[in-house]
């Protein structure tokens, strides 16, 4: 089970290279054109983070393109690609969530 | 047969194209069986079909009795070496084998004048030579008792080769593979039995001879 989890852990770092870059230039794109701007630091950071989950959907198709062989590794660890997509999508989504909520609070403590 | 992996009626079609029809294949731990045949004749097909990874339009597996009714990999009982590079590109060399070996064999594994001077790099950083190498030995080290190998001399120098050879004959003492390569006079050397894989059906191979129709020996030889 831990053998599992640490593939998973890798699997989701492996995205982050794509990920990243991705989702920054989605934010900037996303926020260009919004009329409405987020406000203060976590606001920013809640709002940039809004684009991960959309940035892994992305590596999924890069990897469908580039990287297919890569999988191998993970099915050999018994480990089916939706299972490593959805965990990863769920991490991504996660640690948006958890931006938004630390945003939300921040906001109701500074009423 | 109680032991073993059993794959029955593979079928598979690309459109009204047959690539496999009732293929069936018997494996049983400590035999090596060399799958021989053209280019395009579906080897890679079938061993793709076998893991799991590809979806046959019909196919049963069963191993050692129990019949496999997901992807065969998902068992954790077959592994598989795919034609091309399959190790991620950002893990080190220490990182893949703690995946794959377990840690009473790590230093087993490790004694290898191949891996050795390469236990401390990045998987990206290994020549052709040396990722194919780390990579097969990875597969045959693996907890999984049937081991299927696509093309694993590919790439290899001759010593690399010979010692793939012995550590194909030393994991067969517990495991069943099943093994295809271009490379047919290394197949040879390594297998206990021939199939050959012809116009979709599969046949057994009793003597090198029953091979030369197909090209892969001369009549002198």
């Amino acid at each position: 089970m831990r053998r599992r989890i640490t593939a998973h852990w890798v699997f989701f770092k492996s995205t982050l290279s794509f990920s990243i870059p991705v989702m920054g230039v989605l934010a900037w794109l996303g926020l260009g054109v919004s009329a409405k701007m987020p406000v203060g630091v976590l606001g920013w950071i809640s709002a940039v983070l809004a684009y991960f989950p959309v940035a892994i959907i992305l590596d999924f198709l890069y990897k469908e393109l580039s990287r297919k062989e890569e999988y191998y590794f993970y099915h050999n660890l018994s480990i089916t690609r939706l299972e490593l997509w959805i965990v990863s999508f769920l991490l991504s989504y996660s640690v948006y969530l958890l931006s938004f909520f630390a945003h939300s609070l921040w906001n109701m403590a500074s009423k | 047969m109680e032991h073993g992996l059993e794959v029955d009626s593979v079928l598979k079609m690309y459109g009204e194209h047959t690539v496999l029809a009732d293929i069936y294949i018997g494996l049983q731990r400590g035999e090596v069986v060399g799958l021989f045949g053209r280019n395009g004749s579906g080897k890679s097909t079938l061993l793709k079909i076998i893991f799991g990874t590809l979806r046959g339009d019909r196919c049963f597996i069963r191993i050692d009795g129990k019949v496999c009714a997901r992807q065969a990999f998902r068992s954790g009982q077959v592994a598989y070496l795919p034609q091309h590079n399959f190790l991620p590109m950002h893990l080190k060399v220490s990182q893949v084998i703690e995946f794959y070996i377990p840690r009473e064999r790590q230093r087993e594994f490790l004694v290898d004048p191949h891996l050795f001077k390469i236990r401390h790099s990045n998987v990206h950083e290994l020549s052709g030579g040396e990722l194919r190498f780390l990579e097969i030995k990875l597969i045959l080290f693996s907890e999984a008792p049937y081991i299927l190998l696509d093309e694993p001399f590919n790439g290899l120098s001759p010593i690399a080769a010979e010692a793939i050879r012995h550590h194909i004959a030393h994991a067969a003492q517990t495991k069943g593979i099943l093994l295809t390569d271009h490379n047919f006079r290394e197949v040879h050397k390594a297998v206990t039995r021939i199939l050959l894989l012809d116009q979709c059906y599969l046949r057994p191979i009793n003597q090198p001879e029953e091979l030369i129709p197909y090209g892969y020996y001369k009549e002198e030889e």
